[in-house]
């Protein structure tokens, strides 16, 4: 399966010229694909806790599918924290982390 | 059983038919796996996925499982005991098991049978998707369960996804 569309901005680009520090550079919260659980759940908790609409949490699911692997969220620490820590009260398998 | 098991309520709660066989298979199955959702029953494969870490680093690692390591599993553990709870109300008539759900309970089904298909599967050691391609094992009922359990969260989750926005 293959989707034509761009996904919808993943991630909180920095504008140019930020000079922000090390400590503001954001946290991406990524979800790991896992082979048990159903796709229609992940599409489900994504527009739950995420407010996306039906496409793009479908994107999402789908990347995360084929890819293994998708950011989903993007952030401040405590914020990505708290987002992976909703992904993991529903039983998906997420991290953070930082390039 | 034939038609959808849940029907969606104006207040958000769910309407639930089952056969009542199917109620005491549920009920068995949360009994039996709560252990391992618990930790009292010490499965580190099975716990690993349930409870998956959230950083690479160690460090990091122990901090987050200190703040929230506890509430993850008391969250879950009770949304598993209100399933439980539903399934031991509700009527029972002409073979068929009928229960009205608020819309706490409904959330609590999805965690449920979540949980529970993720324990299953930990337990069958489920490694990659092609386990799907064959259909269940019929002689061994874990394998059955876990089917049974993504039909019915299928059911489920097409009754929930009605009510979010988009």
């Amino acid at each position: 399966m293959t989707t034509a569309a761009p996904v919808a901005p993943e991630r909180v680009d920095r504008p140019a010229g930020d000079e922000r520090g090390e400590r503001d550079r954001p946290w991406d919260v990524i979800v790991w694909n896992d082979p048990v659980t159903l796709m229609s759940y992940v599409v489900f908790v994504l527009r739950k806790l995420f407010g996306h609409d039906e496409p793009t949490a479908v994107k999402l699911m789908m990347r995360v599918h084929r890819e293994g692997r998708a950011v989903v969220a993007s952030g401040p620490r405590e914020k990505s924290e708290m987002d992976v820590a909703r992904l993991h009260a529903h039983g998906l398998q997420a991290t953070l982390a930082r390039d | 059983m034939a038609g959808p098991a849940f029907r969606s309520l104006p207040d958000g709660g769910l309407s639930v038919r089952l056969g009542w066989r199917e109620r005491e298979l549920l009920v068995d199955a949360a009994r039996r796996l709560r252990p391992v959702l618990s930790g009292d029953e010490d499965l580190p494969r099975v716990r690993g996925r349930l409870f998956p870490p959230a950083y690479d680093d160690p460090e990091a690692e122990a901090e987050y499982r200190n703040l929230v390591g506890d509430s993850l599993v008391e969250e879950r553990v009770a949304a598993l005991d209100a399933f439980l709870a539903t399934l031991e109300g509700g009527q029972t008539r002409l073979l068929a098991w009928h229960a009205t759900l608020d819309a706490e309970q409904a959330a609590a089904w999805l965690s449920a049978t979540n949980d529970l298909r993720l324990i299953l599967a930990g337990r069958l050691g489920v490694a990659d998707e092609s386990h799907w391609e064959t259909g269940p094992d019929l002689s061994d009922r874990f394998s059955v369960l876990l089917y049974y359990l993504g039909w019915l969260q299928e059911r489920l989750l097409t009754a929930l996804s009605g009510r979010l926005p988009g």
